[in-house]
């Protein structure tokens, strides 16, 4: 029972031997790389182990005896791990499938035996194949543990138990028979009961049994409609083929498909199918044709809605990783941008990409992050948000550690800061880390101004974070313990506007604090322009109201408004969040031992606050510890000051710009652009 | 497992400065008053000189040693046994120090914050924050330091300026005070006010070799030095001298004068803040630094088991004098005027019996 609800949690990491398509038309490397190498493999007669696969499978229906087989599954296997150099496939197991498989596991056994034996009927060699398969599996297993300093070894030990019989399942080859894979395509897909997959028979050329196999909604329909079929249907298709299975044919000749791939194994295709390419199989080949066709819904661009800036970019995320990418490679033009995607999430697969400066960023901190994301473990990740609870240094911290941006301009101030970048399919948000306070408190306007300008407002939204947090504390300890220190008019006045209040002053404040975070929560859950409406109009008769019923006094309202506009002008959600958190912190310590009390709480957030680590990285580093810094932590220098990169990141190029980047500034005519060592 | 981590320059002047000067904010300017009259400001010059002949041995001491700490130290030179003697007793003088200065802490903020407070309550919030700065470490205490500074220098200065209003030169004279002789004796016995930078022998693990220590105890005596007789010397010409030995904290005294109209009056919510943060800073690092000698002398490594225990017997001690009077003029003018004793002459003695033995640390490592 307890190994069966372990195995119930604990997924089989999708397996690494194979390829995946690229997430978008436009990321081409791979699979030029991919395309190159099957090309260049083709033309090598001896070596190439995929064009012998090829070859043999073709030769397959001519030769069903038992020794080429043989060679073939041994060359079958040689392939497989030249594809894993170049890429890696995306291998989902729902979870139904993994509770079949622990309840199951004997009958699951005998089934996948059985379907085995009917394989067999058509390929003796499946078997032996499986074992090959199940053997690389274990190979890339050991890699990975080894890459990972076997810090999860545990789980990779219930993976690898859980691995064999699902193995087996999503091991399937291809078949010959059009038949029999649609029988499979229906098993695995769960059709008819499962009505969003579309498997399209038809004939090639009049000719031939073929279908295509896609999922509703996820697929550009005119690749299909367009493209593919018209072209497949063509009763002139097939002129020029001479032989048994037309497939390198089609895809050489007839279908005008920017990119499409061959695969032989369910293992690689299903993935394929969910993600949105289309599958052509074709009766009489045992490898079918893989479509880029990818065309779901998604949001386009807009502005940013939680980072709205006057001076600077005005677009943000979308929840479309592709085009959050593209938004970021659109500012930072560079070959040096590397994106690696990862799989972060094992029944949803949700992928993430990670970005970084090849020449800039410290490799540790690359290799620190990879490692966090690489042994996660966990069904299901919703997007970004989720991502930086996981991968977060102190998850017991009330300040982010990580930082969250919807703005692809900040992402590459970032990248270009050595800084590594996350993007998570599913949220309009990239995270970047390693951070520090300074980066939840700067905005892009800030280096988008001059710098007067700059310093200007953060100085502002520093008065306003130190209001937001300390205020309310203050406000009560004087209040509460130090009424002598309060300058006699202004106690007067208090006095007078408190005499009708029946509450006693902390109760009144908590009130009205409390009261002020539900019309702010209230005004973001109600829909559009009426949630703006309820939390002006609520502020206003909710205050007006209270202080005609007397049960507040006016000169709290004044402090609860100027707390609250305070944290209006933290820029970053996060820490907006854990200063609003932190004055209620304030507020108790301030009811129990006035100043003294706000000095200990301070004191104590304070400490938290500088053990507190970003992937390595001090909390506040750059004041404490010191570093060298480009004057900009909270008064911000001329731009052409700023030559160095943080410090505190250890960058493989610590210049950004060169010894004189204004070029022009020099006693020579024309300028002398002096020593150029940064980028 | 407690890191203590490493810190540099900026964070570890911070630390000890900062843990120096807090005693200003408390009685012991009152008590100088008494002693040397006006002549404070510069008698504290001559501690501090003082004090930088002290450290002199402590820091060849750990330049012999390189990487040591003073109670690596102890165990190469004095043995097992008479390390553990050492350590006890010098660990037992920083927790009583520690203990005091929470008590003066408490009592001063009694009489002038939180009339109607108990100690006991006061000084339990106070070990509440000492026990989370540990638990963080002396890398988090130093940090915190280095961050705090800032606002306790702006409000310094602050107070400073503020109080120009409040000067009279004149209270200065007479300039010699209560006499030369007088004020160069306890100079030379007050070098105890400066005595906690002796824990940087404590501390030298975490610090970048002994040239280092060599830069950071000189200047945060340099620093502490200067910054403590423009103080006294402030405090001696807004309070003339009968007057200023009668008060109990002339700091808070002087920012509680400040006056600039209705509105802009009683500057002491800044200084407040000032002297609770100078204070925590202070107790935090010499508890910290008492839990570091005994977590050594009885072969502890994690030192967190050890602060509950550590803070109760805290407590404990802090609870010991009877009242007030019995703090400031007995507890803390002993310290004061006998504390070089125990911080000073140690390392000498080490010194001495390493050089006899021709004990020596490795040089490969310096």
């Amino acid at each position: 029972m307890l190994k069966g609800l372990k195995n119930l949690f604990v997924y089989k990491k999708p397996s690494e031997n194979g390829f995946r398509f690229p997430e978008d038309p436009q990321e081409s490397d791979r699979w030029s790389s991919y395309r190159g190498k099957t090309r260049n493999l083709q033309d090598n007669n001896e070596s190439d182990n995929s064009r012998n696969h090829r070859n043999d499978n073709q030769d397959q229906y001519n030769e069903k005896g038992q020794n080429n087989k043989k060679d073939k599954k041994h060359e079958a296997k040689h392939d497989k791990r030249d594809k894993t150099e170049q890429a890696r496939i995306i291998k989902p197991i729902p979870v139904k499938k993994l509770v079949k498989t622990v309840n199951d596991e004997g009958k699951k056994k005998d089934s996948t035996e059985k379907s085995q034996e009917s394989n067999n009927e058509e390929d003796t060699g499946h078997k032996g194949l499986t074992k090959n398969k199940d053997n690389d599996t274990e190979s890339n297993e050991n890699q990975k543990k080894e890459n990972s300093g076997g810090s999860n070894k545990k789980d990779k030990k219930g993976n690898s138990q859980n691995d064999s019989p699902e193995q087996k399942e999503n091991d399937i080859k291809v078949s010959s028979s059009i038949d029999e894979n649609i029988n499979i395509l229906k098993d695995i897909f769960h059709l008819p009961v499962n009505q969003d997959v579309i498997i399209r028979e038809f004939k090639i050329a009049r000719e031939i049994e073929a279908c295509v196999v896609f999922i509703d909604g996820m697929v550009d329909k005119s690749i299909i409609i367009q493209f593919t079929l018209p072209q497949l249907m063509d009763p002139c298709a097939l002129d020029g083929f001479e032989g048994e299975c037309p497939i390198d044919f089609l895809e050489k000749n007839v279908l005008s498909i920017h990119q499409v791939v061959r695969m032989d194994n369910y293992q690689e295709i299903v993935p394929q199918v969910l993600s949105g390419l289309t599958v052509v199989f074709i009766d009489g080949c045992d490898e079918c044709l893989v479509m880029e066709s990818r065309g779901f819904e998604k949001r386009d661009i807009s502005v940013p809605s939680t980072e709205t800036v006057v001076n600077g970019a005005q677009e943000g995320f979308t929840e479309n990783l592709r085009t959050n990418i593209t938004l970021i490679r659109r500012i930072v033009k560079n070959e040096a941008l590397v994106t690696e995607f990862k799989i972060i999430s094992k029944t949803n697969n949700i992928i993430a990409a990670l970005l970084y400066m090849e020449d800039i960023t410290n490799k540790k901190i690359v290799d620190e992050i990879k490692r966090r994301v690489d042994s996660l473990n966990i069904d299901y990740i919703s997007g970004s948000g989720m991502l930086e609870q996981l991968i977060e240094d102190k998850s017991l911290m009330l300040f982010p550690q990580v930082i969250s941006t919807e703005r692809p301009d900040r992402v590459a101030s970032f990248l270009m800061d050595g800084k590594v970048a996350l993007v998570c399919e599913g949220t309009p948000f990239a995270l970047a880390m390693p951070i520090t306070f300074f980066d939840l408190f700067h905005t892009s306007e800030d280096s988008n101004l001059r710098w007067q300008y700059g310093t200007f407002l953060r100085i502002v939204r520093l008065i306003g974070t130190l209001l937001a947090l300390l205020l309310p504390g203050l406000w009560t300890a004087l209040i509460l313990f130090h009424q002598e220190m309060i300058p006699t008019s202004l106690l007067a006045s208090i006095v007078i506007s408190r005499t009708p209040v029946p509450f006693p002053f902390i109760v009144e404040f908590l009130l009205m604090e409390f009261s002020f975070e539900l019309i702010r929560e209230g005004g973001i859950r109600v829909p559009g322009i009426t949630g703006n409406t309820l939390g002006i109009i609520g502020a206003l008769i909710l205050g007006q109201s209270a202080v005609s019923a007397g049960l507040v006094s006016p000169s709290l309202i004044i402090i609860v408004a100027v707390t609250g506009l305070g944290s209006f002008t933290i820029p970053n959600y996060s820490l907006a969040l854990s200063v609003r958190i932190a004055r209620f912190l304030l507020i108790g310590f301030g009811a129990f031992a006035g100043l003294y009390g706000v000095s200990v709480g301070f004191v104590i957030l304070c400490a938290l606050s500088l053990g507190m680590k970003s992937f390595g990285v001090p909390f506040f580093t750059s004041i404490a510890p010191e570093t060298k810094s480009s004057r900009d932590k909270i008064i911000r220098g001329p731009l052409h000051n700023q030559n160095q990169r943080p410090d505190y990141l250890n960058t493989q190029n610590e210049k950004r710009m060169g010894d004189n980047p204004r070029g022009w500034v020099t006693s020579k005519p024309g300028g002398d652009r002096g020593n150029d060592q940064g980028r | 497992m407690i890191r203590e981590g490493n810190f540099g320059y900026h964070e570890a002047i911070s630390l000890l400065a900062i843990t120096i000067l807090a005693k200003t904010f408390f009685t012991s300017p009152a008590i100088l008053v008494g002693i040397v009259g006006t002549a404070g400001w510069y008698m504290t010059l001559i501690s501090a000189l003082t004090a930088m002949f002290g450290f002199m041995f402590l820091y060849l001491l750990l330049k012999r040693f390189p990487n040591k700490n003073i109670m690596e130290i102890a165990d190469m030179v004095l043995g097992k046994l008479g390390s553990i003697i050492f350590l006890f007793l010098f660990g037992g003088f920083l927790l009583w120090s520690a203990s005091i200065s929470i008590r003066e802490f408490a009592e001063v903020l009694k009489v002038y914050v939180l009339p109607q407070s108990p100690p006991s309550f006061i000084i339990i919030l106070f070990l509440i924050t000492i026990i989370v700065l540990s638990f963080m470490g002396l890398e988090t205490i130093a940090r915190f330091a280095k961050f705090i500074i800032y606002i306790l220098g702006v409000g310094f200065i602050l107070v400073f300026l503020l109080s120009v209003q409040n000067i009279a030169p004149r209270y200065l004279f007479p300039l010699l005070g209560y006499g030369l002789d007088k004020t160069i004796i306890h100079g030379l016995l007050r070098s105890s006010f400066y005595g906690e930078i002796v824990i940087i022998g404590v501390i030298a693990s975490s610090l970048q070799g002994y040239k280092e220590i060599k830069r950071i105890g000189f200047s945060t005596l340099l620093i502490a030095g200067f910054l403590t007789s423009f103080s006294l010397l402030v405090f001696a010409m807004i309070f003339p001298y009968p007057v200023g030995q009668e008060i109990t904290s002339p700091m808070y005294e002087m920012a509680a004068l400040i006056d600039y109209g209705g509105f802009m009056q009683r500057m002491e919510p800044i200084f407040l803040f000032l002297w609770n943060f100078g204070t925590f800073i202070e107790v935090s690092l010499i508890f910290y630094a008492t839990l570091m000698i005994f977590c050594h002398a009885f072969r502890i490594d994690d030192k967190r088991p050890v602060i509950l225990p550590m803070i109760t017997t805290l407590y404990s001690l802090s609870l010991i004098p009877k009242s007030i009077s019995e703090v400031t003029s007995g507890f803390v003018q002993t310290l004061r005027s006998w504390g070089w004793i125990v911080y000073y002459v140690p390392p000498v003695i080490i010194l001495i019996i390493a050089l006899i033995r021709k004990k020596k640390g490795d040089s490969q490592n310096a």
